[in-house]
């Protein structure tokens, strides 16, 4: 098992064999529970400040966004409506949305300065590079094969790397008006293709 | 089924997913309406889910979950009863009811669906956001962006001025140099804050020796009264170990900015 291991719905996990009941623990939160919180924070904080440093780029602002996040999870557990069993995947908006709100509030671009050059380049290695390497297969993965590389790569770039529609134009090198249509299509596509 | 959602929201949902529609307060505030629209966007969550995996994941620093303890401490939990001051109209949050956030997004969502921008545009500031962070923490009211907490005056060896620092509620830490300091090649400046002396000194980053900069650092908390705050010389890239090891070039203790505490619960006004 170890790190790299995954739960039955596909998710990595820190650690540990067991499931963690998300929708439990946010509940238990939403009643003053800071051990759910600290249960919450032990099993996905790494995994949480990596998908924050993608979208923010710098190690530090990703801190940041994580424990926004936190103090956010913890204030609104009740207003996650439990019974859906998308408890992590709330966790996981909370933490893209803080993120999402650094960048676009520019955060990110102001307090870089010379000397931290190479925190914010761009990441080693491109989402598609890392999707391949987890060659997973899911119905996500199956559905995102089919759709044609570059609609892909549109989702791919906005979901995990936070970027707009214009700066998924540029880097698509592609009229913005194409990428607009092209992701509300492509997400319809999807939609289908997942039933 | 009532509740089925149509192409025009499973488009918009699955937008707001890939974080392509804004403001996010907008949109919270048309699915606290909208049934359809909201199971979307939970369905959205769900199945793009497992593109959560794809990042590799960051070791934390050792500090971060003491800082968000420290701050969630500073609030009550969800259900605390609220202020008896509080002008919000948040309402209990379970059982879990359309319009739970009460009158002001009630008003706003009704149109709203029409005019739910479709391309990214400027964030809008909510006022019922800010009131309900009031409800929930029994706090003053947060200051409004722009007003500072405390200032740091950073002093060099001669007891002169050299950098200015400002703490505010809603930003950065903004940091003004006030001198031009020499920074010898392959070394940084690097500022440090110390908040307990078990904690130990904790790095805010590099900084430049000129310019205007900003440092995100509010997941520390407000400057407290004394709070030191200082720059040494570092190696190029920073300390490696995380303390500080060169010399401290400049140094100072946050003092509280007099700010205007009218609507303080007690009514005080220091």
């Amino acid at each position: 098992m170890g790190l790299q291991s995954m739960d039955g719905a596909g998710r990595r996990r820190a650690g540990g064999v067991e499931p963690i009941d998300y929708d439990g623990l946010l509940l238990a939160c939403a009643q003053g529970d800071r051990a759910a919180l600290r249960r919450l924070y032990v099993r996905e904080a790494p995994q949480l400040l990596g998908v924050a440093q993608r979208i923010v780029r710098r190690r530090d602002l990703a801190h940041d966004v994580v424990h926004d996040a936190f103090v956010q999870i913890w204030q609104r557990a009740d207003s996650f409506d439990p019974g859906r069993g998308g408890g992590q995947a709330w966790i996981y908006a909370v933490v893209r949305h803080r993120a999402l709100n650094v960048v676009r509030s520019g955060r990110r671009l102001t307090e870089y300065d010379d000397v931290e050059a190479e925190a914010v380049a761009d990441p080693a290695e491109s989402v598609i590079e890392l999707l391949e390497r987890q060659g997973r297969h899911s119905a996500l993965r199956a559905c995102l094969d089919q759709l044609e590389p570059q609609r892909r790569h549109s989702i791919l770039l906005a979901y995990v790397d936070g970027l707009t529609h214009s700066e998924i134009a540029t880097s698509l090198e592609m009229p913005l008006g194409t990428v607009k249509s092209w992701i509300r299509r492509t997400l319809l596509s999807l939609r289908e293709c997942l039933g | 089924m009532i509740d089925e959602p149509d192409e025009e929201r499973i488009a918009l949902a699955g937008e707001y997913v890939l974080g392509l529609l804004e403001p996010e307060e907008e949109v919270e505030a048309v699915r606290a309406d909208d049934p359809a629209f909201d199971r979307a966007i939970t369905d959205w969550q769900r199945l793009l889910a497992e593109l959560d995996t794809v990042p590799t994941p960051v070791t934390p620093e050792v500090w971060l979950w003491s800082g968000i303890e420290a701050s969630i401490g500073k609030l009550a939990p969800a259900e605390a009863e609220p202020a008896a001051d509080t002008a919000a109209v948040a309402t209990p949050a379970r059982p879990r009811a359309p319009s739970r956030r009460g009158g002001f997004a009630a008003r706003r969502s009704r149109g709203l669906w029409r005019s739910l921008p479709f391309w990214r545009t400027a964030t809008l500031a909510f006022a019922c956001a800010a009131a309900t962070f009031f409800v929930l923490s029994r706090q003053p009211p947060p200051p409004t962006a722009g007003e500072a907490l405390a200032v740091t005056i950073l002093n060099d060896e001669d007891d002169r001025a050299a950098w200015l620092l400002q703490a505010y509620a809603d930003g950065p830490l903004e940091l003004v140099p006030l001198v031009d300091t020499e920074v010898p090649a392959n070394q940084a400046l690097e500022l440090w804050t110390l908040r307990d002396e078990q904690e130990g000194p904790i790095s805010l980053g590099l900084i430049a020796p000129r310019g205007t900069q900003r440092r995100e650092a509010r997941r520390l908390g407000p400057p407290e009264d004394g709070q030191l705050f200082e720059i040494t010389l570092e190696r190029g890239s920073g300390s490696a170990t995380g303390r500080p090891t060169g010399p401290i070039l400049y140094k100072g203790f946050a003092r509280p900015a007099v700010r205007d505490l009218a609507q303080e619960v007690n009514g005080d006004d220091e």
